[in-house]
């Protein structure tokens, strides 16, 4: 269950369920409509009735174009983001040459930031990307197939959301010190469980419509009701999990390497700055608030995209 | 509502044989863990084979589980490999720091929350309302570690520059004739600042959503209509049932309070489980992380199961048995 909801959210919108069931299935229910393309059309004009939400999307954007241009940047300030020129330590932000200042080592803070910034992005992308595959896949066969399928899966579900994240992970990366890919590959492995429930649940109450009985009786097989009829209208939900999945999974990766089990240096991310920074603490207080500010700006825009997602997309998830 | 606690407690049983399965695979995932003495010349390779049997690594990895989770089963942990000592008692040694530290926070999220989501909800559209949602849009994304760090330069360094009171910043009590009330809590205030900001802004956020939901309900137009106070209305009728989805969303976050206060204990140097594992995982001692992983999954059980028994006796409506 999210628990997020903005100013933004307007009430008319919201469909008051008093029971904590999924609405049973209508011939003129509106999940009827979703996949149709008017519907991501009247989605998107709602997303840019939304300034905070597309204030958001704005900052995204150039968060991203921000860790793309990381060599155009390297090129133009001259320093790279391994190298560090020890007669320069501790330089202040804004200081010519070096407009974040410099680290411990001397290397230049915004090359870092801007190469660092890619990692963390790619490694919360790429594991929210992975998650949602496997949540998706599970929640569908579950929630399609039932019976004992389902049974054996939801356990696995229940077992995977009663440890909590973090020391799990941290349990698994004290056994393995996986590159910054596999260490996607293993965040998402442990994280699939509660996007499964959630797909589940959406896919249990659509495979009672009509019009799923219906695509039935005229003979259709399960792969093409799943993929045909059903998945579908499971995309909004899925786009909006992987908006607020994301934001989460950039706070992990940052914990992570914050800890020293996740990125390992030489490679930087935001979260092993930090922790780089923390060894000087109070030689320079800028070091560590530069990536934090990183990881929050970015953290607290895509989850305004994300919000903002929700709202256009699915009212009746918003709260 | 016997029956149904006795049901939703034994539901746990398999769930906690699953936790330890899957911890128990993960650190087996490595392979043989002796086998790196054999880099080493000193060792000849029948003194590996006899660490190794003497470890009763030599039996297959379903064994071995067997092994472990009857000795779980009986309360013993295993020994921790770094230091010898029973991994149970250097768990429950730190184990009621940590419920210190996420108890205070849950509570202060609560009894800030609460208030504040009632208030903006009630002043609607105010200057008021406007500067609680962009506060708690502000404060949900915060990185609870990076805040912590923040408020250990500002009150460890930047303050005592300025000449401003300082709070102490690590530990629990203060090393030098500390350990008395005041000392204890002043430990507490920023640890439990950055654990529970992120509860806090959210649970704002659904309280007030939650308020302006049920004040349209059709028994709260009528419990007006009759010319009830607005008071009455609102704390007798409006309140509670927007409290109750709360109870399930406390129990939802739990996990990750319990979570959080793995780092949050790291930041704070606060002796807690947290810390006890990140520092067990720094020197491969499986044997502590996996309890401490189990204890935590214990943990956050309970509470679920909490959040789900208050619940089910807050709302009549829910048919438990």
């Amino acid at each position: 269950m999210t628990t997020s909801s903005t100013s933004a959210a307007s009430p008319t919108t919201r469909v008051p369920t008093t029971s904590r069931e999924q609405p049973r299935g209508s011939a003129f229910n509106r999940a009827h409509l979703r996949s149709t393309p008017g519907f991501y059309r009247r989605a998107w004009y709602q997303f840019r009735q939304n300034k905070i939400a597309l204030a958001g999307l704005i900052l995204s954007a150039l968060m991203v174009a921000f860790v793309l241009a990381a060599g155009i940047i390297a090129n133009i300030t001259g320093h790279t983001y391994w190298e560090g020129d020890l007669a320069d330590q501790f330089i202040a932000p804004f200081s010519p040459g070096y407009l974040l200042g410099s680290d411990g080592n001397g290397r230049d803070v915004l090359v870092r930031a801007a190469y660092g910034g890619r990692i963390s992005l790619t490694v919360a992308g790429l594991a929210s990307l992975l998650l949602l595959v496997i949540g998706t896949t599970v929640g569908a066969i579950s929630g399609y197939f039932g019976g004992f399928v389902d049974s054996v899966l939801m356990r696995i579900v229940d077992v995977l959301l009663c440890i909590p994240g973090l020391p799990l992970l941290i349990l698994v990366f004290s056994v393995f010190t996986p590159g910054p890919y596999m260490l996607a590959v293993f965040i998402a492995l442990l994280g699939w469980a509660g996007g499964a429930r959630l797909i589940r649940g959406e896919v249990l109450s659509l495979r009672k419509r009509d019009y799923v009985e219906a695509a039935r009786v005229l003979g259709a097989s399960d792969s093409r009701i799943i993929f045909r009829h059903i998945i579908p209208n499971v995309i909004p939900l899925l786009l909006v999990s992987l908006s607020l999945a994301l934001p989460g999974l950039i706070l992990v990766e940052a914990t992570l390497s914050f800890l020293g089990f996740g990125v390992q240096i030489p490679i930087p991310s935001w979260g092993n700055m930090l922790e780089n920074a923390r060894e000087y603490f109070t030689r320079s207080w800028a070091n560590v608030l530069i990536p934090g500010l990183f990881i929050y700006m970015t953290v607290l825009s895509i989850s305004l995209v994300g919000n903002g997602l929700r709202d256009a997309l699915d009212p009746r998830l918003s709260r | 509502m016997t029956v149904y606690i006795i049901r939703r407690l034994l539901i746990c049983i398999p769930i906690l044989f699953g936790v330890t399965l899957l911890t128990f695979l993960i650190v087996n995932a490595r392979g043989n863990p002796v086998a790196d003495l054999a880099l080493n010349p000193r060792y000849r390779a029948e003194d590996i084979e006899r660490i190794r049997s003497s470890m009763g690594l030599d039996e297959p990895v379903l064994v071995r589980y067997g092994i472990w989770v009857s000795a779980v089963l009986r309360g013993d942990l295993g020994l921790s490999l770094s230091n010898n000592t029973p991994v149970r008692d250097r768990i429950f040694d730190v184990l009621p720091n940590t419920i210190v530290l996420t108890g205070v926070a849950f509570l202060a999220a609560l009894l800030i929350s609460i208030p504040l989501g009632v208030i903006s909800a009630v002043m609607r559209n105010t200057w008021f309302d406007h500067i609680v949602t962009v506060g708690t849009v502000a404060a949900f994304a915060v990185p609870a570690f990076w805040l912590g760090l923040m408020l250990i330069l500002l009150f460890a360094s930047q303050f005592r520059e300025w000449g401003l009171p300082s709070l102490p910043v690590s530990g629990m009590v203060d090393r030098r004739g500390g350990g008395d009330l005041l000392d204890r809590l002043s430990h507490l205030i920023l640890p439990v600042t950055a654990l529970a900001i992120a509860d806090l802004a959210g649970w704002t956020r659904y309280i007030r959503s939650q308020m302006l939901e049920v004040v349209r309900q059709d028994y709260v137009q009528t419990a007006r209509a009759k010319g009830l106070s607005d008071r009455i209305v609102l704390f007798g009728h409006a309140f509670r049932n927007a409290l109750l989805p709360l109870v399930t969303l406390m129990g939802l976050s739990l996990p990750g309070l319990i979570g959080g206060s793995f780092i949050i204990e790291t930041v704070f140097a606060w002796p807690g489980i947290g810390r006890l594992t990140v520092d067990a995982a720094r020197a491969s001692d499986y044997t502590l992380i996996m309890g401490a992983v189990f204890i935590a999954s214990v943990l956050t059980l309970l509470a679920n199961l909490l959040a789900d028994i208050a619940y089910a006796l807050l709302d009549p409506r829910i048919r438990y048995g």
